[in-house]
């Protein structure tokens, strides 16, 4: 079984329908990078996957849940989802460790102290380990968006959602954030990347999706969905 | 009459002295209550309950219930309430001690501006605090004892700060109930001797020190907590 299966998803406000259908199955280890023009859902999608964003329509598995059914554990299926958003979200009132501690402690349930050796070791990954007692207002927003990784990572997720991760950074920000990403990669955790930075998308990527007007219009590789392509349409947007 | 005739004679002070006792004694029970009431009423009215949602979307009860609270409450004078709580709710209670009517009428009129405090302080915090707490598995209870009451807190301190200048200020009105408050022991004296400007700017001066002491160590507290923003 794949480990997201989207099938017929849809989403509307009011008169204004977002997703029209969206049909996806994700496996283990595959890195779908979404890619498409603004507006068009990208981020809808990837918060319809955790039901951070409720489907209007449609049904939503992952890791043999089903996230749009209302009997599900949705606090429990989604501890096992990590996402990052493009704004950070840190908590400010917490120091980054608390920030990573928080989910392990009250979530989890672990032990404070282990908790905390959880924490410092994903703090460490992503280089951050002298920056355990500052607070989120202190650190550069490409730190800020580490943590976020690290407080997403530390749950021990089975799929990562990033949402333009790096979408508010600096060009110079840009970098740090993104080499730890490739190293997930790296180490075939699955994952779904909203993004505009398509030289990464390339390199990050096992399947492109682009979508448009609510609808996936492509599916593949990234390398055929960029070059291969008929569409006129994705031609001019690759260009 | 000078100022030693008018307070040390008969050793009017004391109704100066016990006087301030009934108005501490008032403001912080009832400042307590109304913040304990006051969050309670914030989150029931953040309430999403809709038991008919299918076909009365809009019909949220428990939210209903809050905002009508808040309504009444801030849309009547505290004075009018007081001598409901006394003469009306419990009026045949003859044994409940006027203090405690005080402390009630008091706590739950100011519990309906401490939530709508609240309230804005939860609706000033980005949307992304919540999803991202959601996304990490807490539970909406969790999400907001956690995560979000935390910070609306912090951020609410300058304008509970002015409500329970204001609460102190308002307990003057006790009086009406029989009760010898700061104000009403200002008057005692001012009845005695017949003289108004020392008693009621005396009593003036007291409130004034009051409410500045409580706004100097609130402003302290605030910029200890100061780490966020």
């Amino acid at each position: 079984m794949s480990i997201i299966e989207i099938t017929n998803l849809r989403k509307s406000y009011g008169d204004l329908t977002v997703l029209k259908g969206i049909d996806l199955k994700v496996e283990k280890g595959e890195r779908v990078v979404i890619v498409g023009p603004s507006g068009t859902g990208k981020s809808t999608l990837l918060r319809c996957v955790n039901q951070i964003e409720e489907a209007t329509t449609g049904r939503i598995v992952v890791n043999g849940m089903v996230m749009t059914d209302t009997k599900t554990n949705l606090n429990q299926a989604r501890s096992e989802i990590g996402m990052v958003f493009q704004q950070f979200n840190l908590f400010p009132h917490l120091t980054v460790l608390e920030n990573v501690v928080l989910a392990l402690r009250k979530v989890r349930k672990i032990a404070k102290k282990q908790a905390q050796d959880i924490a410092m070791q994903k703090l460490k990954e992503v280089g951050l380990s002298d920056k355990i007692d500052e607070y989120p207002n202190q650190l550069s927003g490409g730190q800020k968006q580490r943590v976020a990784i690290a407080r997403a990572l530390a749950m021990e997720p089975k799929v990562m959602l990033f949402d333009e991760p790096t979408s508010a950074l600096d060009p110079e920000m840009m970098d740090e954030v993104l080499e730890i990403i490739k190293k997930l990669a790296e180490k075939q955790m699955t994952m779904m990347i909203v993004t505009h930075e398509m030289s990464f998308a390339r390199e990050v990527g096992t399947r492109m999706i682009f979508l448009e007007g609510g609808k996936i219009v492509a599916d593949g590789a990234p390398q055929e969905v960029m070059e291969k392509t008929d569409s006129e349409r994705l031609k001019r947007f690759f260009r | 009459m000078n100022l030693q005739q008018i307070f040390l004679e008969g050793n009017r002070i004391q109704f100066l002295w016990y006087g301030l006792e009934i108005t501490l004694l008032i403001t912080i029970f009832a400042t307590l209550i109304g913040l304990v009431a006051g969050l309670i009423l914030a989150l029931m009215r953040q309430s999403a309950f809709a038991p008919f949602a299918k076909v009365w979307k809009n019909f949220r009860p428990i939210s209903l219930l809050a905002r009508i609270y808040i309504t009444v409450i801030r849309g009547t004078p505290a004075l009018v309430q007081l001598l409901i709580f006394y003469y009306v709710i419990f009026g045949s209670a003859p044994e409940m001690s006027k203090l405690w009517v005080a402390v009630l009428a008091f706590g739950f009129n100011s519990a309906a501006y401490v939530a709508e405090i609240i309230r804005g302080g939860i609706e000033s915090i980005d949307k992304g605090q919540m999803e991202a707490a959601r996304s990490l598995g807490l539970s909406y209870w969790q999400a907001m004892r956690l995560v979000i009451l935390p910070q609306v807190m912090r951020r609410s301190l300058p304008a509970m700060t002015n409500e329970f200048v204001t609460l102190l200020k308002d307990s003057s009105i006790v009086g009406w109930i029989g009760m010898n408050d700061l104000m009403r022991g200002a008057d005692n004296i001012r009845f005695q001797t017949g003289t108004a400007f020392e008693s009621l700017f005396a009593v003036a001066l007291i409130y004034l020190v009051l409410t500045s002491l409580f706004s100097w160590g609130m402003g302290k507290l605030e910029r200890s907590l100061d780490v966020d923003n």
